[in-house]
This record gives C-alpha cells, sequence and structure tokens, in this order.
C-alpha cells in the first residue's frame, strides 16, 4: 500500500537508530526550501544590483554626453563670435585716448632717427667739436601730433626739439657747428668748461648747449 | 551478478573521483557461518572492504551488514535505552551463553527505542573498527553500516501500521488483524526473522469488547536467526512465509575460489534506504 503522505512528512526513521556509523543526515525539506529561498534572494539581489549598475552607466555617459555638447556648443559660440568678428572687420575698436597713443607710438618709431643721428654726427666732426649730449623730447614728438593733425601744406610735420651739448676749442669753433646744424638751430648757451681738456682738434674750453626745432634734417 | 562499479568507463579519472565523492553506493558485507565475534570471520570481511576501496578510492558508502555478523534482540518492554540495552543483555547472555563484560567490550551495542520498535544490535567491535581503517586508508567514506533488513523492517511495519488504521481493519474479531505478524530476509543459509503484534487488537479481542479499541499499531515482539532449516521458530508457519527480501550467494572473487563476502549490485539497490513513499 502506497503512502499518500509525502516523504517529509512520514515519521522519522527509527531504522536509521541501527546505524553504526551514526545517523546520515538528510537535509530535510525545510532546508532544502530555504536554501531555494536563499538562492532566489541571492539571484534577485544580483539582478538588482545589474540593473543599479546599468543604471549608473546609463547616467554617467548621458553625463559625459551632456559635458561633451556643452563644451561643444561653447566652442560654437566662441566659433561663432569668432566669425562675426571677421565678418565685422575682425579690427579692434579704439577709442580717441587709444588712438591717440597709438598714433604717438607710431610717430615714435616712425621718426627717422638714422638720418638724425648721422646729420649730428657729421656736423660736429666737420665742426670740430666733441658731442657730449644729445637728446629728444618725446613730449615735444608727442605733442607735435595735435599740430601735424590740424596743419596742412607744405611745411608741416612735427615741431621736434632736438636738445644737444658739445665742447668746443674756441667760440668761431662753436659757432661754425651751430651753422652747420641748420638755420632752425639755436645756441641756449656758452660757458667755459671748468676743467678744459686737450683733443686732436685742440684744446677744448667750452662747453655750448644747442637746441634745434624741427622734424627730420 | 555484474557490478556497474567494473563496467569500463571512459570518464576522465576527475570526473570519476568527483561522481565518486557524489554519488553514495550501497554494497551488503556478507559473511561466513562463524561464532559470534570470530577473529578470522572478522579478518575477511574486513579484507573484502579493504579490496572494494582499493577498487574505489574516495567513494562514498552505504554498508549493509549481514545478519551473520549481529547480533539483534526484541525488547518491547523497554522504556528506555539503558532499559533495552539491559534486557539485550540478559537474553544474549541466556540463550548464547556469552560473557556480560565481553559483550559490553567487544560488541557495539545499538538500541532503538521508539514507539512501535524497541530492540538492540550488536556488532564485534573489531569489524567496525577495522572497516573503518580500512575504508579511511583509502579515502572512502562510510556514511552508514546498518543490517541489511534495517530499512525494509521499518517498510512492512509501517505498512502494517497503516493498513490497521484504515476504515476497512475495524473489526477486531479478523483474527488475521489480531495474531501476530511475522516477516523474514533471507540470505545464503541464514534467515532473519521479525514477529510483531497489535497489543490494541490483541487486548480488544481478548477482553470481547464489542466496539473497537483504538488502535496502536504493530510493536515488534520477537526476532530470531537461524539457518532456514532449523525449527527454531515460535511457529512452524513462519519458516514457510516468502522472505521480504533474499541476498543472493555471494559471487566468487575474481581469479580466485574464494567468495567476495562484499555484495554490491543491482539485489542491494534500495535496500539501505527509506523505501519512496
Amino acid at each position: 500500500m502506497m503512502s499518500w503522505r509525502p516523504t517529509w512528512l512520514v515519521s522519522p526513521d527509527w531504522a536509521e537508530g541501527l546505524n553504526f556509523a551514526g545517523p546520515r543526515v538528510r537535509t530535510s525539506f525545510w532546508g532544502w526550501a530555504l536554501l531555494a529561498f536563499g538562492l532566489m534572494g541571492a539571484w534577485h539581489a544580483a539582478d538588482l544590483a545589474r540593473q543599479v549598475q546599468a543604471e549608473q552607466e546609463e547616467a554617467q555617459a548621458t553625463l559625459a554626453r551632456l559635458e561633451r555638447g556643452q563644451q561643444q556648443q561653447g566652442v560654437q559660440v566662441q566659433a561663432a563670435a569668432q566669425a562675426l568678428e571677421a565678418r565685422q572687420g575682425a579690427v579692434p575698436v579704439l577709442k580717441e585716448d587709444g588712438l591717440r597713443q597709438a598714433a604717438q607710438l607710431a610717430l615714435w618709431l616712425g621718426h627717422p632717427w638714422g638720418p638724425v643721428l648721422d646729420e649730428v654726427d657729421e656736423a660736429a666732426r666737420r665742426s670740430g667739436v666733441v658731442l657730449m649730449q644729445f637728446s629728444l623730447d618725446l613730449s615735444s614728438l608727442g605733442s607735435s601730433l595735435g599740430s601735424s593733425q590740424g596743419a596742412s601744406g607744405e611745411g608741416a610735420g612735427p615741431q621736434t626739439e632736438l636738445r644737444l651739448q658739445a665742447t668746443a676749442t674756441d667760440d668761431v669753433t662753436a659757432l661754425k657747428w651751430l651753422q652747420a646744424l641748420g638755420p632752425r638751430a639755436a645756441m641756449r648757451s656758452r660757458e667755459p668748461l671748468s676743467e678744459p681738456y686737450s683733443a686732436p682738434s685742440g684744446q677744448h674750453t667750452l662747453r655750448v648747449d644747442v637746441t634745434r626745432t624741427g622734424g627730420a634734417p | 551478478m555484474t557490478s556497474d562499479v567494473d563496467t569500463p568507463s571512459r570518464q576522465p579519472a576527475w570526473l570519476q573521483r568527483l561522481l565518486g565523492r557524489w554519488q553514495v553506493r550501497s554494497a551488503v558485507l556478507m559473511a561466513p557461518a562463524h561464532a559470534p565475534g570470530d577473529a578470522e570471520a572478522i579478518d575477511a570481511g574486513v579484507q573484502a572492504l579493504s579490496q572494494w576501496a582499493q577498487a574505489h578510492p574516495g567513494a562514498s558508502l552505504e554498508l549493509g551488514l549481514s545478519s551473520r555478523w549481529l547480533l539483534c534482540a526484541a525488547t518491547p518492554d523497554a522504556t528506555t535505552a539503558e532499559q533495552a540495552l539491559q534486557l539485550a543483555v540478559q537474553q544474549w547472555v541466556h540463550y548464547l551463553g556469552l560473557d556480560e563484560a565481553s559483550l559490553q567490550a567487544d560488541w557495539v551495542l545499538q538500541p532503538v527505542v521508539s514507539p512501535r520498535v524497541r530492540l538492540v544490535c550488536a556488532a564485534p567491535r573489531a569489524l567496525l573498527d577495522g572497516l573503518h581503517e580500512a575504508a579511511a586508508e583509502q579515502g572512502v567514506r562510510l556514511r552508514a553500516v546498518l543490517p541489511w533488513w534495517a530499512f525494509g523492517l521499518q517498510a512492512v511495519l509501517g505498512d502494517a501500521t497503516e493498513a490497521a488504521d484504515s476504515p476497512d481493519a475495524t473489526d477486531v474479531t479478523d483474527a488475521a488483524s489480531v495474531g501476530p505478524l511475522s516477516w523474514c530476509w533471507d540470505e545464503p543459509g541464514w534467515r532473519t526473522c521479525v514477529q510483531a503484534v497489535n497489543t490494541a487488537r490483541a487486548a480488544g479481542a481478548l477482553a470481547s469488547t464489542p466496539a473497537p479499541v483504538a488502535v496502536s499499531g504493530w510493536v515488534v515482539d520477537r526476532i530470531w536467526m537461524s539457518a532456514p532449516d532449523e525449527a527454531a521458530a515460535p511457529t512452524e508457519s513462519v519458516m514457510s512465509l516468502t522472505p521480504v527480501a533474499s541476498l543472493p550467494a555471494a559471487p566468487e572473487r575474481v581469479g580466485s575460489q574464494a567468495a567476495s563476502w562484499l555484495l554490491e549490485g543491482d539485489a542491494v539497490a534500495g535496500l539501505l534506504n527509506r523505501r519512496p513513499a
């Protein structure tokens, strides 16, 4: 006669009590059930972990895409601004002061320093004086900008002031040097040297200061 | 009898070892006729297991013991394990002439005290120790060492109890359901019989009560072992019973005329576990 009861509901095995090796451990139904539930729980937890991981990776990918898009948008905006500037002439707009300073700087740089120096040096050599000082008043060079802007016609140009100092052997030599510098040269002072010195051109005893206005010689 | 153990396998060695660990094999250790606790017979039994273990290193084995190795006694009056042991020892001293001290020293006593079964079985300590040592040498795991008929007895006793509890068996005047039930298990040259009585029905029948009494089930009343042709049974009819199970003769060892006392195969399968419901 077959029993209708499942094995796990049948009374425990008394025959196992005759086992000289000790009772065999038989996992009960509830033990297997607990194991099954545990495995299902672990599987479910692992599945949830996988889902969370996938969502996190997707969110990170979205964030990376948004950051790239933002960078690209910035680059595009910058490129568009540059393109707009290029279309508008790409010349920086200067105000009046900036323009004046730029013009003054261009004037300084455009002054014919080489010819001026050559002329001064040649005049001193021919006159037999020893050139001691050479200076150019930049303010006068800058101030000449306004007059040059307003001036028109022949003779207009930067009214620079050139200051020269030299030693000479006598008054004749000094006047000859003044004449060699041109009609716009004027003697400002003439003083004897506190310590005269001798040079190939003679005994220098005078110190002469000369100014000359006007642009390039 | 063929054994699946000797069947050549194409499985790799590591897989065979793994399957050997997982798959539990069943075998019955037969025994030659011998006096209880005979050392020569015990050596033969241990040698049989040792040879099997060498051929199956690392295996898991459930081993049934032939009744020739055992002393078994029913103690229906015992209520505790200690009482069952005391009553069993008294029987063996009285009927077999064994010494009580040697029983305690040289035998391992295994009592069972359950509502329907109160009995004690004893196995030689030297046999059990030898079996465990032989198995351990080859890494064989002995999951069970028990009488080969134990689960068979549990099954037939359960069937008898269920039949008695069924509504069709309420007639206490039925002589078949009142009288004792007997079952036998045969092995070559040896028979183990168990007798059970339904005490509640017997009491009801003797008292001639008109109403059925409460059923308490069948209780093991007596166990005895003998050669099949001996007249040691309480009733002559017991010897004509069809055995519940029979073990075949021990096969001859390969290349030898001596018998291999370890019986394995289909005849043993299912004997050492609970019968499926």
